[in-house]
């Protein structure tokens, strides 16, 4: 889709005039979303739905001195309708926050300063892309969608911040089947969309999927030595946005990494963990418009150095603030890398499952840093380091000081960029960075 | 005894006269030029609030305001969808274009080829049942309300951390199409949860009331009922902080209807959509165990399971009168005296597949296309009072409320864990155990099904969090479901 609409005027104009209805003691801080995005959505190499959606959110966090309210409104192109629907709800909002007892934890808002990050791309048209699945169809299987336009973020304060990130791009997220319904996943995703690029990774993605013809094999539960792919282990990673790095959910009683925080366990020399901002694939700046540093260092060499957390924790509980959102969860992840290349990976596996992909993973015993799922895609029973075929699905429940800890004997040289592809209520930007991971004794139960 | 408050007009009439939908959407569309052999449109409109008190303080208020529409165009039988909230004349004929140039572009190479009887021509308005109506409530109201549960909570000898919250929701959909579909449905709801955490020496434990959202009105809100709930939880908070960890062994399990709903949820639920069984969810959600051959003789459980969809139960949270296709909705059995006979499936799934369904295809809000959601799944109340289940148990653990959940994509090896349980020994509750959880595969598991509890035991539960679709989208679902009992469980407690 071409943009058709100026979004960083709309989100200018939209603030003047936020900001000229205030009141004298009123303290205005804006967080801005659009996007003008295609989905073509497949399955078995053809199109099942496909839509457009133009859509843009404009939330205002009103502040008067303890008392703070927050409201979001759909804007749109007419500057018109943004005018009066700003101008109504603004004087709702204020009477609201008048109505509301304090909250203690309010922090005032600062000008931090402004930035403006726009990443241009080139996208495929939605017809071209649709030439393309022509080839494809005869050749295979495939489920997945295609996700492709620009997307902006904007923050704005009363007192003077601003901030712009746009970026253009598009992810195609896929998976290709066997005739015995054994799958692999695959995905390609950037700014600019380049066919050669595209090709090369499809004929991957086929070459990888005629592994998984063979007789499939029924693992019993039990103890297995395992390699994690890096989107497997992008996965347990995954796990680390539900509380475990989480200042405030610490102090609370819900962090699951509550005992490594404290000195009383470990993990693995090799485990480092980084926010790292120079990835590209999250603006620095937080909900409120502070940035981050660059990269902060979580865990490193199997030591826990700090949390994220956000200002509201830092006023509530005395922990300092790292400019962490108001989540706490890490917007940009990255996971240290190793010596283990990529030719090795399978002599050094030697007899266990290589795992491609987990799913559906969720705590089971939160306080122990307990996790279980189950295997998905791509998951593969080696022995002697030759691969045997693919296996039956496995649950797992591990805890994350065996995975990352005293389990984790090996970690890739090497490490692939997982771009969030979450599109709920509108397309998520971020994602992580990891390697992969050789561990022993990892607990199957099911 | 509530009743649902819609009405049908079985005639089909034209759309300017006879409709229901909003008088609003009606004349802007009469102004904008429409193209597509057929088309469809739908306005969805909803003010949510999420309002939440931790420890006796008011923490966080936001209110959402979202306005919208769908445009659906169908030409030559392939369908083209686009979404703006661009509400003027000129928006919505951009989107009628966008819609309309999808559909063409992608005709050599779309999956489904239908006709217009995917969107069946009705007229008719839906409200949900309240006593009081949500917009009574003054935001300082609700937190008045959460403040005070939260401060109570906060008053427990061990408790670290109490919380309350309420999310509120009134949503309008208005729909209108080309064929004469005319309507329009209100719905007000209210999902609400208090918590406390509780700590005791090294040992931390929550207990919850369990996220409850309903369709209901301001009367959601009742001080009364939250005072038991609050004692309730400190209570049990206590008991847990002094309990041993839940037994690892295969046992009868008894499940009350705040875990029971989940189960089915994950278990009975997603495995009958029948889009995963055709193959649209494999890439994300997941697939299904179920194929279409099992559809009429697949034995899920004993006889004495019966699952029905229904969306004529007052105040479950996914009571329509029609789904987001604009087909009428009614109660129909999946599972019947154990047997599988339908899908959950929209009319596009049942064309596709041949399988009869059942009309839920649903759309999270206006940016997004309908596909096959869960509405109401519940399980008919059976004979078993608990008191009869609990004496009939040897040994066995009665678990409470939801807190870990996971199962695979084709539905099969789930793990679930509780807040709380209860030994059972020779027919008598015993002490309190944490950390309880069980895992089991799916028909094995339904097929232990050995007691079905009775109207006493029967509740109505729903989550506004089923989240399914490329693109993603979150759906409220319903699930009303008496306690039931399971033989030969395997159960283990923490780590
Ligand atoms: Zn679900």
């Amino acid at each position: 889709m071409t943009t058709t609409n100026n979004w960083e005027e709309i989100f200018n104009r939209a603030c003047e005039h936020s900001f000229s209805l205030l009141r004298s003691d009123d303290v205005l801080n804006i967080n801005f979303s659009a996007e003008e995005t295609n989905f073509i959505r497949l399955n078995k190499s053809k199109v099942r739905q496909i839509s457009s959606v133009e859509q843009a959110s404009f939330e205002m966090d009103l502040l008067c001195g303890q008392k703070k309210a927050s409201l979001s409104l759909d804007l749109c192109a007419d500057e018109g309708s943004n005018t009066e629907l700003i101008t109504k709800h603004l004087e709702e909002l204020k009477r609201e926050v008048d109505s509301l007892p304090d909250d203690p934890f309010i922090t005032p808002l600062t000008n931090e300063g402004s930035s403006r990050v726009v990443n241009d791309g080139l996208l495929p048209s939605v017809d071209e892309f649709i030439d393309l699945l022509g080839g494809l169809m005869a050749q295979v299987d495939l489920a997945g969608y295609l996700t492709s336009g620009p997307s902006y973020r904007g923050s704005a304060n009363s007192l003077g911040q601003k901030h712009w990130f746009s970026s253009t791009s598009f992810f195609f997220d896929y998976s290709l089947y066997t005739a015995k319904e054994k799958a692999i996943k695959g995905s390609y995703a950037g700014s600019t969309f380049n066919r050669q690029d595209f090709d090369t990774k499809m004929n991957e993605s086929i070459a990888a999927l005629s592994k998984m013809d063979s007789e499939q094999k029924v693992i019993a539960p039990g103890k297995y030595r395992v390699y994690l792919a890096p989107s497997a282990v992008n996965e347990v990673s995954g796990m680390l946005g539900w509380n475990a790095l989480s200042g405030g959910a610490y102090k609370r009683g819900e962090c699951p990494l509550a005992e490594l925080f404290e000195g009383k366990k470990k993990l693995s020399e090799k485990c480092n963990i980084q926010e790292d901002f120079s990835l590209g694939l999250s603006p620095r700046f937080n909900d409120l418009g502070e940035v981050s540093s660059e990269k902060i260092s979580l865990v490193s060499k199997g030591k826990m150095n700090e949390l994220l957390v956000s200002r509201a924790t830092e006023k509530e509980y005395g922990l300092k603030s790292n400019q962490a959102t108001e989540r706490e969860g890490p917007r940009s992840l990255s996971i240290g890398e190793g010596e283990l290349t990529r030719e090795n990976i399978l002599k050094e596996l030697g007899t266990g499952l290589y795992i491609s992909d987990l799913h559906y993973l969720n705590w089971s015993d939160k306080q122990k840093a307990r996790l279980t799922g189950m295997t998905r895609f791509g998951c593969l029973w080696v022995e002697n380091g030759e691969v045997v075929g693919p296996i039956k699905d496995l649950r797992f429940d591990e805890t994350l000081y065996q995975i990352f800890g005293e389990g984790l004997e090996q970690v890739t040289n090497f490490s692939d960029v997982h771009m969030t592809t979450g599109t709920y209520g509108n397309r998520s930007i971020g994602g992580s960075r990891n390697p992969g991971m050789i561990i022993e004794n990892f607990s199957f139960t099911l | 005894m509530f009743f649902m408050v819609y009405a049908y007009s079985a005639k089909e009439g034209e759309i300017e006269d006879r409709g229901t939908a909003m008088q609003e959407i009606r004349d802007l569309l009469k102004k904008v030029e429409t193209v597509g052999d057929w088309w469809g449109v739908r306005e969805y409109s909803e003010k949510g609030q999420f309002r939440m008190a931790r420890n006796g303080q008011n923490s966080a208020n936001s209110t959402s305001v979202t306005r919208g529409v769908m445009v659906e165009v169908m030409n030559d039988g392939v369908l083209g969808y686009a979404a703006t909230s661009n509400l003027t004349k000129a928006g919505i004929e951009m989107a009628f274009k966008r819609a309309s140039a999808q559909a063409r572009s992608i005709a050599k190479f779309s999956l489904t080829q239908f006709d217009e009887s995917i969107r069946p021509a009705n007229k008719g308005t839906y409200s949900s049942p309240v006593e009081r109506t949500l917009s009574d409530l003054s935001p300082a109201e609700i937190q008045d309300f959460l403040i005070k549960t939260s401060s109570v909570l906060k008053k427990g000898s061990s408790v670290i951390e109490a919380s309350a919250w309420a999310m509120l929701s009134e949503t309008e959909i208005n729909y209108i199409s080309s064929n004469g579909s005319d309507w329009k449905q209100n719905f007000s709801i209210l999902t609400k949860d208090s918590s406390v955490t509780g700590k005791k020496d090294d040992l931390i434990q929550s207990r919850s009331s369990g996220m409850q959202g309903l369709q209901w009105g301001a009367e959601a809100l009742s001080s009364e009922t939250q005072a038991s709930t609050n004692e309730k939880l400190l209570t049990q908070l206590d008991e847990l902080l002094c309990a041993p960890e839940c037994p690892s062994e295969t046992m009868d399990l008894l499940l009350t209807p705040d875990q029971l709903y989940l189960q089915v949820h994950e278990s009975i639920g997603h495995p009958l959509e029948l889009d995963r069984i055709l193959g649209d969810e494999r890439n994300y959600a997941g697939w299904s165990f179920v194929s279409p051959e099992d559809f009429g003789s697949l034995k899920y459980g004993p006889s004495i399971l019966n699952v029905t969809y229904d969306p004529t139960l007052a105040s479950e949270m996914a009571s329509f009168a029609f789904d987001d296709n604009g087909v009428k909705a009614t109660k129909e059995h999946l599972i019947k005296d154990g047997v599988l006979v339908r899908g959950i499936g929209g009319i596009e799934s049942q064309k596709r597949s041949g399988i009869a369904g059942v009309s839920c295809a649903r759309a999270t809000s206006w940016n997004r296309p309908a596909i096959d959601r869960m509405g109401n799944i519940n399980i008919e109340p059976g004979e078993s009072s608990v008191t009869e289940m609990i004496s009939s148990t040897e040994r066995g653990v009665l678990m409470e409320t939801n807190r870990s959940w996971s199962i695979d994509d084709y539905r099969n090896k789930f793990q679930f864990g509780c807040e709380y349980g209860r030994l059972i020994e020779n027919g008598e509750l015993k002490g309190v155990v944490r950390n309880p959880n069980y895992r089991g595969a799916t028909v094995n598991f339904w097929n232990n099904l050995s007691h079905v509890g009775n109207k006493d035991s029967f509740e109505v539960w729903g989550s506004p969090y089923c989240g399914k679709g490329e693109p993603n989208q979150i759906i409220r679902v319903g699930h009303a479901i008496p306690t039931c009992k399971f033989k030969n469980i395997e159960v283990f407690g923490g780590a």
